[in-house]
């Protein structure tokens, strides 16, 4: 049994024994104990702890849930299975009283699991339901498949035009990076996009990797980029819509999110480049534009207050945006042909921010 | 009723009906369709009442075009003689009950005939009628309309008919109608007559549902006696009808034998000082009866005849509302309360409450009055009702409900079913919507509903310490035991023994409810001596000399006081689970 986990259950054994009201201890996840380090620009965990004693009821239950959890991932450790998320929420209905309220509620103790032993929980065996994001371009990894045996796959030689499927689990024992011929990795927010570059073979033709992030990208899309960055030293470009969403999606690419505080380490990758769509694209390329909405204005300016955006580049996009009241779309480029993309637009902005 | 009376005989009665479509109730589709249902349901149930029969009433009502409905209501009553149908059912102001005094459903024979009128004028058809009596073999079959000209009913056929049962009427109206649900719908009628009538099954076929509500008692109420009218509860316009009537006696003999508690001696001297004597009633003039009505309101009687009422009763009350309510699985019910008979301006009544608390019922909405009046239920005119306005003056927060504006309803999952019973209800128009604000009504009212406020704030707060209780328990029965036993499974080890920490837990000397008994039991780590003192409809107390740590004891209480008490304990209150600390106040008692 993983050691961490069984520490876990040892001490409340232990505590028992001796007579003791049985406690777990991790770090506060309150959102006073989640600060912005400016000198590795994620967020982190501050330093307060917090003790759930199973004197009360809900923290007892708290308490018996994790045992079950650790039990779970016990199993299917020895069963060499994994489980969805969603998957646990539903087989805790057997757990007595440990089963699970909601899934936030049991995607929430995970999260904790993950804080109080620095386990991923794709490590242990529980991933989430949305499906992978794609990659293409030349990167050879090796993938751990389902038979046990380590598969070699060239990323662009050995996939067809959708491109190679990120596993919900991108640590190390799983896939390893090989070699990558290529001088940059996109990440780009929208399929068609992706499809766009994919059929104008960007990838080819500007040395790069193009890496499909399904809007806000998940744990393992991230963790692959960050990894890329770490291991094979390729700059990480992100490429979104024109609007306070997608600006999120780089922030959460860039430095984390509030949620996964406890691994931004591994998530987030700091040196990331915006490249648009941005609000002064929106003017110099004379874009096709929606209206802000309500919401849009709100989500500006509150990332006015976000520390992640608190330097001059983003303070002078937001506020541009919110003088023209207006966003663009990614495939909003189109206006100008369907190769403008690939011949005239990233070509420009990638030379004009150093990358080529 | 008697300006009526006379009117009639002046205009058509079509034009008579026109004029008081509103008062009659029939001033649009949705309120005709369900004044037609209304006004038969209250017959059959009134019939059933007179001869102790438990009713059965279907109600079905057919779509037959737009706005065109067929509306059929049957009962197992006891039928009507052949030879009384059409002047029951055609005549206008047929069968109203002059000189008595009853507590009845109608308190005029206006209403079916209105419903026939209004049938025939909306949609041309007549009005069919089977009745069965139980000595005739067989159901007789009638189809008639009003002549309007005449105001006479007119039968235009009469066939017997098979009708197998042992008695029972079936009455037929086709009439220009809109079918609704929810509020003020035919639905919420019979559903609220059923709680009124918990003695009544109910089969309610409409146009997109079929509803069966069965009898929730087994018994017929009692037959609510008629009674002569009490000298301070007529009107001038009653008081000469009355003596109109025995124009050959003398004003002393009709005073003492048509009126209730007038002795010879009250009525000789009601007479002198009205300055009357030896004067014939048929040379009484308008001003002479003025003078008898100012001499009567003098003059001190005794109370009226309180045993002529008829309550829906404390335990049936009870039964209904679980009938009606059971589907929202509500946290309690409270105990049907019933005060009086009362008196006011000469006629008893008596008021009954019960009220329904929690579960589905909706949280944010205003709380929900069920208004009855002598067991038919009022479904407009809410806010004048005095109903709705001893329930809206009563100060809700301290009952613990919150009451966002002074006097109006308050807002919880609460439902408070409220009759009014009387010879006489005081409506506050001749629609009879809402029951008037008489002082008397409104101050038993308010003695009523506090009492059931009371009740429902008890057993929210009893409700909080059966949490408390349930919760603490949960945690060392069955939390902290599975901690145990998953903890040692996964390291494949021994159960621990975890008395030590249900004591640390704890610590506290808990009172727990078990199948209705009260329990005591020490979780400290010290023997406890404490009184205990239950207070509800009364104070009941108990005590326990040195209850060991882990010991558990029976409290010497009858279920009935543990499930309607609040629980007091002399111990201090941060070793308390399950109690309140005893106020200073009560330990001298």
């Amino acid at each position: 049994m993983n050691e961490k986990l069984e520490n876990i259950v040892k001490r409340i054994y232990q505590e028992m024994s001796a007579g003791q009201i049985p406690k777990v201890e991790l770090k506060s996840r309150n959102k006073e104990n989640i600060l912005f380090d400016p000198r590795s620009s994620v967020w982190k965990y501050g330093e307060s702890t917090v003790k759930r004693y199973a004197s009360k009821a809900n923290s007892a239950k708290g308490i018996l849930k994790m045992l079950y959890i650790i039990d779970f991932v016990d199993e299917m450790t020895a069963g060499l299975k994994t489980s969805t998320l969603r998957e646990m929420y539903y087989i805790s209905e057997g757990w007595n009283l440990g089963k699970f309220e909601s899934q936030d509620e049991s995607d929430m103790m995970v999260e904790d699991l993950e804080v109080m032993t620095n386990y991923l929980r794709e490590e242990m065996r529980l991933r989430p339901e949305e499906s992978g994001a794609s990659v293409i371009g030349n990167l050879t990894l090796t993938e751990l498949n389902r038979k046990g045996e380590k598969k070699k796959i060239n990323c662009r030689d050995d996939v067809g035009d959708g491109g190679y499927t990120i596993p919900y689990n991108v640590e190390k024992e799983k896939v390893d990076l090989v070699s990558a011929d290529v001088d940059f990795v996109l990440a780009i927010e929208t399929g068609g996009m992706f499809d766009r570059l994919v059929e104008n073979r960007f990838d080819e033709k500007m040395r790069s990797l193009l890496v499909h992030m399904k809007g806000q990208p998940s744990r393992s899309t991230k963790r692959l980029l960050n990894r890329l960055n770490k291991e094979l030293g390729l700059p990480i470009v992100v490429f979104t819509d024109g609007d306070p969403w997608s600006f999120r999606i780089f922030a959460s690419v860039a430095y984390g999110a509030i949620k996964t505080a406890h691994i931004s380490d591994i998530l987030a990758t700091p040196t990331s480049e915006f490249i648009g769509i941005t609000a002064s694209d929106i003017l110099r390329y004379d874009l096709p534009t929606d209206k802000l909405t309500d919401k849009d204005i709100q989500a500006l300016q509150s990332e006015l207050e976000d520390p992640r955006f608190n330097i001059p580049f983003w303070k002078g996009e937001i506020e541009t945006m919110l003088k023209l009241g207006k966003k663009a779309e990614q495939q909003a480029l189109a206006k100008y042909g369907l190769d403008f993309v690939t011949d005239t637009y990233l070509p420009e902005k990638l030379k004009e921010n150093g990358i080529v | 009723m008697t300006e009526l009376d006379t009117d009639r005989k002046e205009v058509s009665i079509s034009e008579f009906f026109d004029k008081n479509k509103q008062m009659l109730g029939f001033d649009s589709p949705q309120k005709a369709l369900f004044m037609t249902v209304k006004e038969a349901v209250d017959n059959s149930l009134d019939a059933c009442a007179d001869s102790g029969i438990l009713p059965e009433i279907t109600v079905k009502i057919e779509e037959l075009g737009k706005e065109k409905y067929r509306v059929e209501v049957t009962d197992n009553g006891p039928g009507i003689e052949r030879s009384e149908v059409a002047n029951s059912f055609g005549k206008m102001l047929y069968g109203s009950r002059f000189f008595k005094e009853r507590q009845t459903r109608g308190q005029q024979g206006l209403g079916i005939s209105a419903a026939i009128l209004y049938a025939q004028k909306t949609t041309g058809f007549p009005t069919e009628i089977v009745t069965k009596v139980e000595r005739e073999m067989t159901a007789f079959h009638f189809v008639l309309d009003i002549d309007i000209k005449k105001n006479s009913p007119h039968k235009i056929s009469e066939i017997p008919e098979i009708w197998d049962t042992k008695s029972g009427l079936k009455i037929t109206l086709v009439l220009k109608g809109k079918y609704v649900s929810g509020k003020q719908s035919v639905e919420e009628y019979v559903r609220e007559s059923a709680i009124a009538n918990p003695h009544t099954t109910f089969h309610l076929i409409l146009p997109d549902k079929a509803i069966d509500i069965d009898r929730s008692v087994n018994e017929a109420p009692q037959v609510p006696i008629a009674v002569k009218p009490h000298p301070h509860g007529v009107e001038l316009g009653e008081l000469i009808s009355i003596f109109k009537e025995y124009e050959n006696q003398t004003i002393e003999e009709v005073l003492e034998d048509k009126f209730s508690r007038v002795t010879k001696q009250t009525a000789k001297s009601i007479v002198e000082k009205s300055k009357l004597k030896d004067k014939k009633i048929s040379k009484l003039t308008r001003d002479d009866f003025e003078e008898l009505m100012r001499t009567i309101k003098e003059t001190d009687f005794m109370e009226p005849r309180k045993d002529c009422l008829s309550p829906i009763g404390a335990e049936p009350l009870f039964k209904s509302a679980i009938n009606s309510f059971k589907e929202y699985h509500p946290a309690y019910f409270s105990q049907a309360v019933v005060r009086g008979p009362f008196v006011f301006s000469g006629h008893p009544f008596l008021v009954e409450a019960i009220a329904i608390y929690g579960g589905d019922l909706p949280k944010e909405d205003p709380i929900r009055v069920l208004r009855f009046a002598n067991r038919v239920p009022l479904l407009y005119q809410s806010g004048s009702c005095a109903i709705t306005r001893a329930v809206s003056s009563l100060a809700w927060n301290q009952y613990g409900f919150s009451q966002p504006v002074k006097d109006q309803l308050p807002i919880g999952p609460l439902v408070i079913a409220v009759h009014v019973a009387s010879t006489k209800i005081p409506f506050t128009s001749e629609a009879k919507e809402a029951i008037a604000t008489v002082p008397e009504i409104m101050d038993s009212l308010d003695l009523l509903l506090r009492g059931v406020a009371r009740q429902i704030k008890t057993m929210r707060k009893k409700e909080a310490h059966k949490s408390q209780v349930a919760e603490k328990f949960a945690l060392i029965e069955q939390i902290l035991p599975q901690i145990a036993a998953k903890s040692s499974k996964i390291l494949n080890l021994e159960p621990p023994d975890i008395t030590p920490i249900i004591s640390k837990v704890m610590g506290v000397v808990a009172f727990r409810e078990i199948d209705g008994e009260l329990f005591a039991e020490n979780y400290t780590e010290k023997s406890h001596s404490f009184k205990v003192v239950l207070k509800g409809e009364g104070t009941f107390t108990d005590s326990v000399k040195n209850l060991k740590p882990f010991q558990k004891v029976k409290l010497n209480f009858s279920r009935e006081i543990v499930s309607s008490s609040e629980i007091y304990v002399d111990l201090p209150e941060p070793i308390l689970l399950g109690a309140y600390t005893l106020p200073k106040v009560f330990k001298d008692e």
